[in-house]
């Protein structure tokens, strides 16, 4: 008997549709959403039990109008994975004026927009043209946890918290002030950078040292 | 400092040769105007297409077989969009059908109305999200060409294999510059009227949020689509720069310029020195003029024409693209199935204007220069004699 609720459990798993976040994110979402936005957009996700049971309402009751088995799919996904309408912390983008220099080396950021880091503290703002900076300045002014920081994640340019981030050091990826901080949002990500960058170590934000930024100069 | 009384002589001079002189400025102005045209009118063409390159996918993955384009199948587009650093990864449908009726290509291209779509026109053409089966929406120039055959609701395309698939016309879309002729469709339809199999693409095109990645990505994509040809914007860029690349026109124009300054030359020559211009010369130096004065007179008389030449040339060269689009200039730069741009935004290069000028300029200045010192070095008695 205690192999039905076995199968039952495999054959549910089967039926959700399987992705891997990058496909999600880059793909289906955008997908997902555009088609909720344009068909459906008062239909709620939370008020199914299951993703089959979505997917077989937008089959056969046209929830959405007529839709190919891969948009159906994409909206499915969308609507199944944001039903608890559950909202992706968002940081803005950082963008600088021309003006603007690194309080550090005093270069223009403008120059490097994919490198520019934000710090926040004592009601101040400053703008970094790399991580390293961005650290230097924190640890001579003995910032404490009040201070945020922003960093951009290497691959995609996103905004993330770099108290959350990983940071790759010694790969062949150079930023305007030579050996560099690179940020990821994930530590799976970074590992795979690691392995395409010849990077030498891989660090949490607490693990980052006033010696080891030193020692990247 | 010019010497005033001796620009007043070479102006006079010009007059007293009015018919000669102004048969020059004639011939010389067409010269400057069709050099100008021609370079001009390949920079203009050259900026527009790569602005057109710049909104391209950073790659295109292409499939060939026996050396020539085939179709690609969209098995591994799910893996390309987990390369890190890709931002965006979707094969296209697009292509060109010929109508026979009249003699003419037009652009297909077939887009998921749901997907994101990178071209702005494309984006603002798909918004209304009325793109379904069996609808296309077309330029206004198609519409008129399709109307003009009475097709004026609805096309019939014939496939590959000579199906029809009858497409409804249901929107008129402003079509981007460089590609007047466009029918935007699902694809789908354009799959169909390609007949290619529901797995088969044009191409796949890819996007990438981080443009340091490029090196990673390709090197991904070959293992992915190790037969596929990698087509990067650069690459893209590449094509453009050689197409109009002056260095192979320049042949051709250094051609019409040494045909024409010649033909000028020898005009020149012919009318030039007679012995009336002789003894003219001879007379100034009877009178006391310096070899140094005579050549002076003769360099402003033609400088001054050349300048009044160059810059009617360079004025009318201007207004050819400015008002008439560069007609018939544009078809020397465009391949046999594009369309002329319209509106051609006219790019001044002073570059290649300073081109012009030197080398058509200082020919003709040596060429009427040479004969004159010839004469002025000799005695006076000897000359008049």
């Amino acid at each position: 008997m205690k192999i039905f609720p076995s199968i039952f459990f495999l054959f549910t798993t089967l039926l959700v549709a399987h992705y891997s976040d990058a496909v999600k994110i880059k793909k289906l979402y955008p997908m997902g959403e555009k088609i909720h936005t344009a068909r459906c957009a008062s239909l709620n996700a939370n008020t199914f039990d299951a993703y089959d049971a979505l997917v077989m309402a937008l089959r056969e009751q046209h929830l959405c109008g007529k839709l190919s088995a891969k948009h159906r799919e994409a909206l499915a996904v969308y609507l199944w994975d944001h039903r608890k309408g559950a909202k992706e912390q968002y940081f803005e983008k950082l963008t600088v004026t021309k003006e603007k220099k690194c309080p550090v080396c005093g270069m223009y950021l403008y120059k490097y927009p994919q490198w520019v880091s934000k710090m926040q503290l004592q009601g101040k703002v400053y703008y970094f043209d790399g991580i390293k900076d961005m650290m230097k300045f924190y640890f001579q002014h003995n910032a404490t946890s009040n201070a945020v920081l922003r960093v951009q994640e290497y691959y995609t340019n996103k905004t993330i918290d770099a108290r959350k981030s990983y940071f790759v050091v010694g790969s062949d990826v150079y930023g305007p002030m030579g050996d560099e901080l690179i940020a990821f949002e994930d530590k799976h990500k970074a590992q795979q950078f690691m392995l395409d960058h010849r990077g030498k170590q891989l660090f949490d934000f607490t693990q980052i040292t006033q010696e080891l930024v030193r020692s990247l100069d | 400092m010019i010497n005033k009384q001796l620009f007043f002589y070479a102006l006079g001079n010009i007059k007293r040769h009015f018919g000669k002189n102004l048969f020059i400025i004639v011939v010389f102005s067409l010269l400057v105007t069709l050099l100008t045209a021609v370079f001009l009118t390949s920079k203009s063409m050259q900026n527009v297409y790569l602005q057109e390159v710049q909104k391209m996918p950073d790659i295109v993955l292409q499939n060939r077989q026996a050396g020539r384009f085939s179709t690609i199948r969209d098995t591994y587009v799910d893996k390309i969009l987990e390369i890190n650093g890709v931002e965006d990864a979707f094969a296209r449908v697009q292509g060109s059908y010929t109508f026979t009726q009249a003699n003419k290509r037009f652009d297909i291209i077939g887009i998921d109305p749901f997907d994101a779509q990178h071209l702005a026109w494309l984006d603002a053409v798909v918004q209304d999200g009325k793109l379904t089966q069996g609808k296309m929406y077309v330029s206004v120039q198609l519409k008129t060409l399709l109307a003009h055959h009475y097709y004026k609701k609805s096309f019939r395309f014939f496939t590959p294999t000579l199906y029809t698939v009858d497409m409804e016309i249901v929107k008129e879309i402003e079509a981007p510059q460089t590609k007047p002729f466009i029918a935007v469709m699902t694809q789908e339809d354009a799959q169909k009227i390609f007949g290619y199999r529901a797995d088969e693409f044009s191409d796949i095109a890819l996007y990438l949020s981080n443009q340091n990645e490029l090196p990673q990505v390709i090197a991904k994509l070959q293992t992915l689509y190790p037969n596929a040809k990698i087509i990067t914007k650069e690459d893209m860029k590449v094509a453009i720069l050689q197409r109009f690349d002056l260095r192979k026109g320049v042949f051709v124009t250094l051609f019409l310029v040494s045909l024409l300054t010649f033909f000028m030359i020898v005009s020149d020559k012919a009318s030039g020195l007679s012995s009336a211009e002789r003894k003219e010369i001879g007379i100034l130096k009877a009178l006391g003029w310096r070899v140094q004065t005579v050549l002076q007179a003769r360099f402003m008389e033609s400088f001054i024409i050349i300048t009044l030449s160059f810059a009617i040339g360079v004025t009318m060269g201007v207004l050819w693209i400015a008002l008439f689009d560069a007609a018939i200039l544009q078809n020397i730069f465009l391949q046999t199935y594009e369309a002329p741009l319209h509106n051609l935004a006219l790019n001044i290069n002073i570059k290649l204007l300073l081109l012009v000028f030197l080398l058509s300029a200082p020919v003709y200045i040596a060429a009427t220069i040479l004969p004159v010192w010839k004469v002025a070095v000799m005695d006076a008695d000897e000359v008049l004699r």
